[in-house]
């Protein structure tokens, strides 16, 4: 194949930019589109739609190969058996004579933890078989949760289980015992006794009140000693803000809930930051609609990177990053915060009619508005949305603020800054790491692996042996989240406790523990180190206290522990405050971001976030350059093109990806890749953000230059695949694809109000009477899943879900190029409207479970079938690879091993999996199954009690893991359940109606409720 | 010394008109379990020794039933009473699905009822053939043309069959040892 066919994506030189925004005109915006090959209808874009399985396109990958993935995987398995070269002492085994209280074998136990992201704390509850954990469920009790979890949650269990986690103490690359480790810190602690001069203590975000409590016991013992704090997704602006705004740090909670119209200025709230697990749930319950008459909130963005919020937004503007300040300015100087500083960049480029329309909403919802800032952005930004909340009223009530979750709230930029500086000084003695990886993310300006060298003695504790480990005398292996005893506060403060799930599969250690050897109380289990420490702080007493701490390990939070609301009104003057420095309005800016799947890169081992499928670009192992699909064609760049990035001497090379949505001028990197030391899945993926990025301009920057190298980078990216097609005619007809095809049904709240059947198209009905059969009668129970569009925010949390949950296969990107990625849900995103601005959309696509389903027609061996309560459900064992079910899948939901992917071979992932889900092999059909196992469990318990399954009892697992509820199953031959509720909704469709499938999987169409002053 | 059995009387002829016409006077003379042997076909030899139809067809479209039967019966065993599945939607009994295999186990029981019919009533394969015990007979793939009358034929007498054979001046005239 040519080079321009074989080009996964837009911006060839093939592409007729021209013709497609006429295209698009011509449609009056009402187009749907997946990407631009579609658009310009390139022999590429043919080609994948017509063949399920392109089995040529972009051979030439670049990368890992998962193959080499499954070699060294062995390997390091078995390098793990040789690291215990001592004779192994003889071991009886014995059955249970007294079974464990409360183990049933083979039947799963659940207990509650929490999970910190940042430092803030996400409630789970951690599902064990035999003592194994292998699933992860959100904590309906947790503030932080509500039963809601994110992609990080999910996939943490694979952590877990990595081959790849450090496993022993290494000493100066050689391996220790801990015991060895304790000898060496008694002695550095009696070479620094007794003031402790040059004792540095770096953390990440601690909000973990026993361990803050220890670190503090370390430096009343050491007063010379310091506490520093650092974590690459640095939540400064946040802080200063509020110290510019109250005086004082303190913590900003929003109630979403209460929040009828909400503005967010470059804050991606709904899967980043502290609480957005909780947020998308809140937002997602006001876009709950029972019919025409409802309610829904309103959400305004200004965004830079198109991110779920922007997606969610009813109007979103693509705006640089550096622009939002002046956009903030002028907004605050419609409510009289006055701007008298005159900041020379003051002018956005929002039209003055819209700024006013927003303006207006937000007076109209004086009290149930809110403004969000983002992380993003500088600390006046932050600054002025607390004067904004506060002088429309909403400060108590849509947003509320509490003494900082944090144990430490410090600058961190500057926490950092000062180690990096006492490190150059040679004043530090002893440096003791706990978790973090500065020698990778650290600013690039700090040089922190040259000068971590000058630190006399150092310690490191982390997951992995990474790039810091390898620099330092002592590593200490980290204990995973689900190894260890700790505790952390939620967003809104709600301490939750972190118990563990099993002991440490090697040799990990808390950072409780080990920072109880740097206070010379070794030897302490990171138990007592916590309960004791809360018995120090209830009041409850003996027996009291027992009872207490039983209920927060069940509950997994300390009931009462949210921090209050307290008053606080922003100073007035803040629009005086001196705007930050201008960048270059015709220079490229560039952004940094975290990563949509891998953070900021401490997940980046982790297959299954890498394979997940980033939201919107759907960018699978890497990260890429997002520029705008204007400035692209104004710099003549093409998609795939690889790139040398500049920024102030620093240089790094990255391939363009033509992003649309994005704005113009502006160049986003996701922060995370390009790890050295990640371990086999990590390394060598994607580039290194971290290299361009400074401690003076953490998230966005200016001056960049892009210099060509000449080479074409290759993506691995799952828009192009699973395409559905819109008919079968030639592909020039001028019509609109998907919105003739119903796949989206999107309408106004107008609109809804005045034909709420918007979705139902008559003309699909007659189809179904063409059938030859008179179809089969589901009695008894029949499943059904209900999708709600309308509250679906395309955080990819279900597709994690359900990998976990059925032992889904991670492929590799070669694989995944190819388009045999094997998640059995996937996310379309579908955009509509221009280039510049579109409209963004989500459609979470399960196997429909057609009750007609075309799959099993032409199975010659029944492999698929139906079972008589309507699921469509694979026989593994009888499958003999033909994939005709897959070619006769309209909706394209099947998957096939077409090599051996599952991982049979590396011991630590045999107790990661689920023991319900066959593990497949090659040659092997697979698909979603709504989760059978659990419907079957489900089923058994309700025979064993002589009753039918409520509604309710039965939840899939990308129900589960979906924090915008917007996935509901149940039983559809039930009147009364929540799914045949939704599912009488007049926003209900189901797609590809007319080939009288008859999906049981439908659809809740979006409804946008955008501001009628506004026309776009 | 005991004469050997007899299969029948064997007559050579030159010409095929002579062996038709022979053929003619022995059916008209009574005769029917006669059979001629020719180096060729010959036109109307058949309805002069007697052939005139077959029950093969009858045969044929039993065995077509019986396949047709065949087939229908075990897609429905094998999808309605031993290993029902649901497919696509359909009854148990989606019998359109069916016809394809019914039609060719059809063809199939029809096309072998026809050959081993055809074989059966042709009374083949037959390994021994008491004309072959005479030497002459040889000729019959060659230029000569033979009648024979059997000794299961009613009529049949071997001095008085002899002698009406040799009324009709044949090269000559023989008995076939069984």
């Amino acid at each position: 194949m040519n080079d321009n066919s074989n080009s996964n994506h837009s911006m060839n030189e093939t592409i007729d930019l021209a013709a497609v925004r006429a295209k698009l005109a011509q449609d009056g915006g009402k187009r749907f589109w997946q990407s631009l090959d579609e658009l310009a209808e390139t022999p590429g874009y043919r080609y994948k739609l017509e063949n399920e399985f392109p089995e040529n396109t972009e051979k030439e990958a670049e990368g890992i190969d998962r193959r080499g993935i499954l070699k060294l995987m062995a390997a390091s398995a078995a390098m793990a058996g040789l690291s215990a070269c001592t004779k192994l002492p003889t071991e009886k085994i014995v059955p249970y004579v007294r079974p464990p209280e409360e183990i049933i074998p083979g039947k799963p136990l659940y207990y509650a933890t929490s999970m910190t992201q940042s430092g803030v704390a996400t409630g789970l509850l951690v599902e064990s078989h035999m003592g194994r954990p292998t699933k992860i469920e959100g904590n309906p009790e947790h503030p932080g949760s509500l039963g809601g979890t994110d992609v990080f949650n999910q996939a943490s269990i694979l952590t877990l289980y990595d081959p790849d986690r450090s496993q022993t103490v290494i000493h100066e690359g050689r391996i220790e015992s801990w015991a060895a480790f304790l000898t060496a810190i008694g002695n550095m602690r009696s070479q620094i006794a007794p003031r402790g001069t040059g004792l540095r203590i770096l953390t990440e975000t601690v909000t973990s009140p026993s361990l803050a409590a220890q670190i503090r016991e370390v430096l009343k013992q050491f007063p010379e000693a310091k506490w520093h704090q650092y974590e690459p997704c640095i939540r400064d602006a946040a802080h200063d803000g509020a110290v510019t705004a109250f005086g004082k740090p303190v913590t900003a909670v929003y109630h979403l809930d209460k929040a009828d119209v909400i503005v967010s200025l470059d804050a991606d709230f709904l899967t980043t930051g502290p609480g957005h697990t909780r947020y998308a749930r809140d937002f997602s319950s006001r876009r709950a609609i029972e019919g025409p008459g409802t309610k829904l909130n309103r959400l305004y963005v200004v965004e830079c990177t198109p991110a779920s919020t922007g997606s969610m937004a009813d109007h979103r503007r693509a705006m640089r990053a550096s622009e939002v300040e002046a956009f903030t300015r002028q907004l605050a100087t419609e409510f009289g915060i006055a701007s008298a500083g005159a900041p020379e960049n003051s002018t956005s480029s929002v039209p003055p009619a819209w700024m006013m329309a927003v303006v207006r909403d937000l007076e109209k919802h004086r009290g149930s508005c809110v403004v969000i800032p983002g992380e993003g952005q500088p600390a006046i930004v932050h600054a002025l949305a607390h004067a904004m909340n506060a002088s429309l009223g909403n400060a108590g009530k849509t947003v509320t603020y509490s003494e900082p979750i944090e144990a430490n709230p410090v600058n961190q930029m500057n926490s950092l800054r000062d180690l990096v500086k006492d490190m150059n000084a040679g004043a530090v003695e002893l440096l003791v790491m706990l978790g973090g990886n500065p020698v990778y993310d650290a600013p690039a300006d700090f040089e922190f692996g040259p000068t971590l060298l000058k630190a006399k003695q150092r310690v490191h504790s982390g997951l992995y042996y990474d790039e810091t480990a390898e620099l330092c005398h002592w590593h200490v292996p980290e204990a995973h989240f689900l190894e260890a005893w700790s505790d952390a506060r939620a967003y809104d403060g709600t301490v939750g406790i972190v118990q563990p799930l099993i002991a440490p599969l090697y040799q990990g250690r808390s950072a409780h523990e080990l920072i109880a050897a740097v206070a010379g109380e070794a030897g302490k289990s990171g138990h007592d180190i916590v309960r004791d420490y809360w018995k120090a702080q209830r009041p409850e007493k003996d027996k009291a206290f027992d009872a207490f701490w039983q209920k927060s390990l069940h509950d997994g939070v300390m009931a009462g522990t949210a921090l209050a609301a307290i008053p606080v009104s922003p100073r007035t003057d803040i629009g005086r405050e001196p705007s930050s420095p201008a960048l270059d309005k015709g220079a490229l800016e560039i952004v940094y971001r975290p990563d949509p799947t891998i953070g900021d890169g401490r997940y980046s081992n982790n297959g299954w976030l890498q394979e997940t499928p980033k939201t919107i670009t759907r960018l699978t192992w890497d990260n890429a350059a997002l520029v705008s699909i204007n400035t692209a064609e104004r710099l003549k760049l093409r998609h795939g093109q690889y790139m040398k990035l500049k920024v102030a001497g620093r240089e790094v090379y990255a391939g363009v990806f033509a992003d649309p949505g994005h704005p113009d001028n502006s160049i986003t990197l996701h922060l995370g890749y390009g790890r050295r030391r990640a371990g086999n899945v990590g390394n060598g993926q994607g580039f290194n953000a971290y290299f361009l990025r400074t401690s003076g301009a953490p998230w966005m920057a200016g001056g960049l230059q892009l210099e060509d190298s000449g080479r074409k980078y290759y993506f691995a990216v799952q828009q192009y695949h699973y395409m559905m097609e819109e008919d079968g005619h030639p592909a020039d007809t001028e019509s609109v694809n998907a919105f003739r095809r119903d796949l989206i049904q999107v309408a106004t709240v107008e609109e809804f109000q005045k034909n709420p059947n918007f979705a139902r198209h008559p003309e699909t009905e007659p189809a179904k009477k063409l059938s030859l059969y008179p179809g089969f009668k589901s009695e008894g129970y029949a499943w059904g899943m209900s999708i709600d569009l309308n509250r679906c925010i395309g955080c990819n949390a279900c597709v994690v879900a359900c990998v976990s949950e059925n032992n889904i296969a991670v492929v590799g990107k070669d694989q995944v190029m190819r388009g045999r990625a094997m998640q059995w849900i996937r996310i379309d995103t579908y955009f509509r409207g221009n280039l510049e601005t579109p409209e963004m959309y989500f459609e979470p696509l399960p196997c429909m479970q057609c009750e007609n389903a075309p799959c099993e027609v032409v199975c010659p061996v029944g492999a698929t079938s139906h079972s008589i309560e309507g699921l469509n459900e694979m026989t593994y064992n009888r499958c003999v690879g033909t994939r005709y079910c897959s070619n006769n899948c309209p909706y394209k939901v099947r998957r096939f091993n077409f090599l051996l992917y599952s991982d049979f071979k590396t011991p630590s992932l045999y107790g990661m999996r689920n023991p319900n889900v066959t593990v497949r092999s090659r040659g092997v059909m697979e698909k979603c199954t709504y989760c059978v196992q659990r419907i079957n469990a489900a089923k058994i318990q309700s025979e064993e009690e002589d009753r039918l399954i409520r509604d309710g009892e039965i939840v899939t697992a990308c129900q589960s893991a979906c924090p915008a509820e917007a996935i509901v199953f149940g039983n559809i031959n039930d009147p009364k359940s929540r799914v045949s509720k939704l599912k009488a909704q007049s926003r209900d469709y189901s797609l590809l109606d007319d080939l009288n499938t008859k999906p049981r999987t439908t659809y809740l169409a979006r409804v946008r409720n955008p501001n009628p002053e506004i026309r776009e | 010394m005991r004469r050997k059995p007899i299969y029948g009387l064997l007559a050579e002829f030159v010409t095929p008109e002579e062996l038709l016409a022979a053929a003619h006077r022995a059916h008209s003379a009574g005769y029917r379990k006669i059979d001629a042997f020719t180096p060729m076909p010959i036109e109307g030899l058949a309805e002069a020794v007697g052939f005139e139809h077959t029950v093969l067809p009858a045969v044929v479209f039993t065995g077509g039933l019986i396949g047709g039967l065949t087939g229908f019966f075990m897609c429905y065993y094998a999808n309605v009473i031993s290993f029902p599945l649901i497919i696509g939607g359909r009854p148990y009994n989606s019998w359109p699905m069916w016809i394809p295999i019914t039609f060719e186990l059809t063809i199939l029981g029809a096309a072998l009822s026809a050959v081993f019919g055809m074989l059966a009533m042709n009374g083949l394969p037959t390994p021994y053939h008491p004309v072959f015990n005479v030497a002459r007979f040889a000729l019959a793939s060659k230029d000569r043309f033979f009648l024979v009358i059997k000794i299961r034929d009613r009529k049949f007498d071997l001095a008085a069959t002899k002698a009406f054979l040799e009324e009709m001046r044949p090269h000559g005239v023989f008995e076939i040892e069984a």
